[in-house]
C-alpha cells in the first residue's frame, strides 16, 4: 500500500534558478517516478518559466500568493532550504498531522551525517519537523538521480549522430575531435575573463559554451578559443550538453550534481558565504572525492578549484601553468569523474530516501 | 523567546509544556549563508534524553529558573559536585553537565540552575582560558590568522586555533560558540 499520495513542495525564488531547480527536479522524479500526487507551490512564477517546462509531467504549479488559498495539506509538505511556510499551511498541517521536511542544502562536510533526518519537536506548533540534508554518502539523503539518467547518458554517449543533432538543433557546433569543448556556467565571482585570456594560446582549439545567454549569430573569438552563447536550456537538455563536452563548469548545487552524474571533469563554483564558510564546505567535497582520482590529477584538480574559487590570478605564470598542467591531466580527470560518478549511482537517490523517511514517519503517527 | 542560535548548554526552554534542558548545542553553518542547531535536550520532568535539529531562526521560549554562583568542586563517579559560597553542594550528573565537561575544572566558578530546588544545568563563564597542550607546529609564513588547525585542551577536547597558536600557550575561549577568541598573555 502507498502510504504517501500526496507531497506539497514550497519553493522561495531567491536569487538565480537554484532553488527552482531543484524543487523542480524533485516534483517532476516524485510525479512521474514514484506516482505520487505533487503540488509545487513557487513564490515567483516568472522566474520559475525558465525552469519548468511547458509538459508539467502531472505536476500541479501554483503561485505561492501572499493570500495563499489552502485548504487541506498534503501527506508529505516540503519546506526548501527554509523558506518559512506561511501560517495557513502550518495550521492545515497540523489539522492532517502531515510530514514536515525542511530541504536543506547540499554539503560534503562531516557534520552533515550527525544532523540529517532527525525528527525534532518543533516548539511553536507541536509537529514534528525534520531537517533533510542532501549529501554523497550514506546516513546523508543522497543526491537528486532520476532512475534512468545514467542509462541515458551512456546510450547517448554511444550515439555521435544523436550527439551532433543534439548540438546543431541548440546553437552548439558538431563534435570535432580536434577541439576541446567547455560548458561555461558560473557566478560573477568565477574570473572567466583571465580564464578566456589564458586559454588563446592553448595548442588546440578550444570552443565555450555559455548557456543562459541571448544565443548570438556570430561567434565571440579570443585567439584560439572561440565562444559560443547559447540559449537558457531545459534541464534535460543541459545534461545532454555536460555529456557532450570535455570539461564542465558548473556552479551552486543542481548543474553541481549534474556534472558529478555525467562522469565529466568539472570545476564547481561555490555560492560564497560570509566568513569563507564556501571554502570549508569546498574543502570538504574535494576532500570525499579525492580518493576517487590518481594522485596527480586530484592536485591538479583541487588547484584548479582554488583558482576558480578564491579569485586566484590566473594570468600569473603560476595560474597558466595550473590551467595548462589540467588541461593536459584530462584523460586521468576524466577517469576519477567517472569513478566518482560510478560511485554516487551506488548510493539511493534523494527522492527515494525521503520517501522511506516519511513512509516511517506516517506510520508512527 | 529566544533564537535557536542563541540557546546554550545550561538553557532551559519549554516544549510540549514541558521544561527542557539543553545540554548541549552545536552550531553548524548550512547553505546560503543560513546555519543549523544540533541539540540534546534533557526533559526535566520525566528524565528522558531527545535530539533536536533546527535552524537559527527557529524560536524557543525560554524559562528563566532560580540560579545560583557555584565553582566546581569534584567528581565523585558520574556525579560531578558544585559548591557555592556557604558551602552547600549540588550533585549533578555527567549527562546533565555534558555540553560544558570539556572546559571542567576544579574551582571553575559557574551558574546552576534550579527546577522546583533540584539542581538540573549548569552554565560555564561566556569566556574562559585554557591552555593548549598538543598543536601541530605552524606552516611557516602563514600569520594570517585565517588558516585554523586543531589544538588539543587539557580536557582533551580539540578546538580549532589560528596556524601560528604553539603548545603551551594559553587561549580564551567563547564557550557559548566553542570558538577560539584570542592569544593570552
Amino acid at each position: 500500500m502507498n502510504l504517501i499520495k500526496s507531497i506539497d513542495i514550497f519553493c522561495a525564488v531567491v536569487d538565480h534558478f537554484g532553488d527552482i531547480g531543484v524543487c523542480w527536479r524533485l516534483s517532476r522524479q516524485l510525479a512521474v517516478e514514484h506516482k505520487i500526487s505533487v503540488r509545487l507551490f513557487v513564490d515567483d512564477l516568472e522566474s520559475a518559466k525558465a525552469i519548468i517546462p511547458e509538459d508539467r509531467c502531472g505536476v500541479e504549479v501554483s503561485y505561492w500568493a501572499k493570500c495563499l488559498d489552502y485548504q487541506a495539506a498534503a501527506d508529505v509538505v516540503i519546506e526548501a532550504f527554509g523558506c518559512h511556510l506561511p501560517d495557513q499551511v502550518v495550521a492545515a498541517m497540523c489539522a492532517k498531522r502531515s510530514v514536515w521536511i525542511d530541504l536543506e542544502y547540499l554539503s560534503a562536510e562531516d557534520w552533515v551525517k550527525t544532523c540529517h533526518a532527525i525528527p525534532s519537536y518543533h516548539p511553536s506548533t507541536g509537529l514534528t519537523k525534520t531537517l533533510f540534508f542532501p549529501g554523497f554518502e550514506m546516513g546523508t539523503g543522497g543526491v537528486i538521480r532520476e532512475n534512468d539518467v545514467i542509462l541515458y547518458r551512456n546510450a547517448f554517449l554511444g550515439d555521435r549522430k544523436g550527439q551532433d543533432f543534439w548540438r546543431t538543433s541548440h546553437s552548439v557546433p558538431e563534435i570535432s575531435d580536434n577541439c576541446l569543448d567547455i560548458s561555461l556556467f558560473s557566478y560573477q565571482t568565477a574570473p572567466v575573463g583571465q580564464f578566456i585570456e589564458s586559454l588563446k594560446n592553448f595548442d588546440q582549439p578550444v570552443r565555450i559554451f555559455r548557456p543562459g545567454r541571448e544565443a548570438r549569430q556570430s561567434v565571440e573569438r579570443v585567439g584560439s578559443v572561440e565562444i559560443y552563447d547559447i540559449p537558457f536550456l531545459s534541464q534535460v537538455d543541459y545534461d545532454y550538453l555536460l555529456w557532450t563536452c570535455d570539461l564542465n563548469f558548473v556552479r551552486g548545487e543542481d548543474s553541481f550534481v549534474r556534472a558529478q552524474l555525467a562522469g565529466k571533469p568539472f570545476v564547481w563554483n561555490i555560492y560564497v558565504q560570509d566568513e569563507g564558510a564556501h571554502l570549508v564546505k569546498l574543502s570538504a567535497f574535494l576532500q570525499k572525492i579525492s580518493c576517487f582520482y590518481d594522485e596527480i590529477s586530484f592536485e591538479r584538480l583541487a588547484n584548479l578549484h582554488d583558482l576558480w574559487n578564491e579569485g586566484g590570478q590566473i594570468l600569473t605564470k603560476q595560474g597558466q601553468d595550473t590551467w595548462v598542467k589540467a588541461l593536459h591531466s584530462l584523460p586521468g580527470l576524466k577517469s576519477g569523474a567517472r569513478n566518482w560518478s560510478d560511485y554516487l549511482c551506488d548510493q539511493v537517490d534523494l527522492s527515494t530516501q525521503l520517501l522511506e523517511f516519511a513512509k516511517v514517519q506516517i506510520t508512527r503517527t | 523567546m529566544k533564537f535557536a542560535q542563541d540557546l546554550k548548554a545550561g538553557n532551559v526552554v519549554v516544549m510540549d509544556g514541558a521544561p527542557i534542558v539543553i545540554q548541549k548545542a552545536e552550531y553548524n553553518k548550512s547553505g546560503r549563508n543560513a546555519a543549523v542547531m544540533k541539540f540534546k535536550f534533557r526533559n526535566v520532568l520525566t528524565g528522558t534524553n531527545s535530539e533536536g535539529i533546527y535552524k537559527t531562526d527557529e524560536k524557543f521560549e525560554d524559562i528563566i529558573l532560580e540560579t545560583k554562583e557555584v565553582t566546581y568542586s569534584y567528581a565523585d563517579g558520574d556525579m560531578y559536585v558544585f559548591m557555592d559560597a556557604e558551602y552547600n553542594q549540588y550533585e549533578l550528573s555527567k549527562d546533565d553537565i555534558e555540553g560544558i565537561l570539556k572546559y571542567l575544572e576544579e574551582q571553575m566558578p559557574c551558574e546552576v540552575k534550579f527546577f522546583e530546588g533540584k539542581p538540573i544545568s549548569v552554565t560555564p563563564p561566556v569566556k574562559i582560558v585554557r591552555e593548549v597542550i598538543y598543536t601541530e607546529p605552524a606552516v611557516r609564513g602563514d600569520t594570517s590568522g585565517k588558516v585554523m588547525k586543531p589544538a588539543k585542551l587539557p580536557s582533551g577536547y580539540e578546538i580549532s586555533v589560528p596556524a601560528f597558536v604553539e603548545i603551551g600557550e594559553k587561549i580564551e575561549i567563547d564557550t557559548r560558540t566553542d570558538e577560539y577568541v584570542s592569544r593570552v598573555k
